[in-house]
C-alpha cells in the first residue's frame, strides 16, 4: 500500500473511539431539570449580592454626602471625602470583580489564558497598593484621633472612650486590611504562576 | 439573543459534560463544574458575537473552566484510578465491555498531557480541524500536529 493511499484510508480506530466517546456515558446522570433550576438559582443570587454590594456603597455616599455638608472643619470634610470616595470604589470593584464571573467573553482558550494572568497581575497590584497604603492609613487615623481627643480630653471626658473605640476600630479594620491583602498576595501569586506554566504548556513545541 | 438555558442544556449539555469529565474525576465535582461552565456559557451569550459556531463557543468556555476548576482544586486528585472512576457500587463483571472502553479512553484522554487533551477532546467530539484551531487560538497547521500526536498516543494506549 503506498503512502497515499495509507492517508486516504478512513480513520477507522479514531472512528470507533469518538462514536464510543460520545456515547453520553458521562452525561447519564444529568438531571437537566435540576441542572436549569439551579443555574437560574445561582445567576440570581450573583445578582442578588451585586446589588447588595451597590446598596452598601450608596449608603456610603449617602453617609459620606452627609457628613460632608453638615459639617464645616477640615477634619469631618476629609472623612466625608473618603468615606463617599471609598463607597464608590467598592461599588465599582464588586462590579468589575463580577463581570468577569459573569460574562466569559467571546475569545478563544489562549486568549482567555492571557486574560487569567493580567487578572492576576491586576489582583497583586491591587494588594500591593492596599499593603503601601496602609502605613499612610494608620497615620492618618492617628493624627485624626490626636487632633479630636485634644478637643475632648478636657471638654467632654465621657466622650474621650468613645472616640478611643472608634479609632481603635478604625486601626482594627485597618490590621485586617493588611492581613486580607497579603493572603489576596500570595493566592493571586499562586494563581499568576498556575496560568504561566498553563500558558507555557500551551506554547510547547 | 434567544437563547433558553433549557435549549443550551438540551444541546450541550453532554458535550459539556463529557469535556468536564476530562477534567474533573469525582463525579460531585464534575456536576458542580458542569454547572459553572453552564452559568458562564449562559451569561457570556451577551458578548457572545457570532463569529464562531456556539458549539466552538460553548466547548471554548468548557475547557477554560475545566482548566480553572483545576486550579482551584489542585490540593485535591486530578483523576482517578479507572477502578475508582467506574459507577459506583457496580461490579467490574457487570460493566458491559463497551462502558469499560469508555471508561478507559476517559482515563487515557485525562492522562494526555493539557495540549493534547483539549485537541483530542474536541475531535473527539467531532470538531473539524478548523473548529479546534478556533475554539484553541491555535494556528491550522498546530492544531493539526497536536492532533496527530494526540490520535497516535491514544490509539496505542488503546489497543493495549
Amino acid at each position: 500500500m503506498t503512502q497515499e493511499n495509507q492517508q486516504n484510508k478512513p480513520d477507522l480506530d479514531w472512528q470507533e473511539m469518538s462514536s464510543l466517546w460520545q456515547q453520553d456515558g458521562f452525561a447519564n446522570d444529568l438531571n437537566m431539570d435540576q441542572l436549569a433550576t439551579s443555574i437560574k438559582r445561582k445567576a440570581l443570587q450573583m445578582k442578588m449580592m451585586l446589588a447588595l454590594e451597590w446598596l452598601i456603597s450608596l449608603v456610603g455616599v449617602i453617609v459620606g454626602l452627609l457628613v460632608y455638608l453638615k459639617y464645616d472643619s477640615l477634619f469631618e470634610t476629609a472623612v466625608g471625602i473618603v468615606t463617599i470616595a471609598a463607597s464608590l470604589f467598592m461599588g465599582w470593584f464588586g462590579y468589575k470583580n463580577r463581570r468577569n464571573t459573569w460574562q466569559a467573553k467571546d475569545e478563544t482558550f489562549s486568549a482567555m489564558v492571557d486574560l487569567s494572568i493580567k487578572r492576576a497581575k491586576a489582583a497583586i497590584s491591587y494588594a500591593k497598593m492596599n499593603l503601601y497604603t496602609a502605613p499612610m492609613a494608620i497615620i492618618f487615623v492617628k493624627l485624626a484621633y490626636d487632633h479630636r481627643s485634644k478637643d475632648f480630653d478636657t471638654m467632654a471626658p465621657e466622650k474621650a472612650s468613645n472616640l478611643q473605640m472608634l479609632f481603635g476600630l478604625a486601626m482594627v479594620f485597618i490590621v485586617a486590611a493588611v492581613i486580607w491583602s497579603i493572603w489576596y498576595w500570595v493566592r493571586n501569586k499562586r494563581n499568576l504562576n498556575y496560568w504561566l506554566e498553563i500558558k507555557g504548556q500551551l506554547t510547547e513545541k | 439573543m434567544g437563547y433558553q438555558i433549557d435549549q443550551i442544556i438540551a444541546d450541550y449539555g453532554p458535550l459539556i459534560s463529557r469535556i468536564a469529565a476530562t477534567y474533573e474525576a469525582d463525579p460531585v465535582e464534575q456536576k458542580d463544574l458542569v454547572q459553572e461552565v453552564l452559568l458562564a456559557v449562559w451569561q457570556g451569550l451577551s458578548v457572545f458575537k457570532g463569529e464562531a459556531s456556539l458549539k466552538t463557543y460553548v466547548a471554548r468556555i468548557a475547557h477554560y473552566r475545566g482548566v480553572d476548576h483545576v486550579r482551584r482544586h489542585s490540593n485535591k486528585p486530578k483523576s482517578q484510578p479507572l477502578d475508582d472512576s467506574l459507577v459506583s457500587g457496580a461490579k467490574l463483571e457487570e460493566i458491559a465491555d463497551k462502558n469499560l472502553k469508555l471508561q478507559k479512553l476517559l482515563s487515557e484522554v485525562r492522562q494526555l498531557p493539557l495540549p493534547l487533551r483539549q485537541v483530542a477532546t474536541l475531535a473527539l467530539e467531532g470538531f473539524e480541524a478548523r473548529e479546534i484551531a478556533d475554539s484553541l487560538g491555535l494556528t491550522p497547521n498546530n492544531a493539526a500536529v497536536r492532533l496527530n500526536r494526540a490520535k497516535a498516543t491514544l490509539k496505542e494506549v488503546m489497543s493495549k
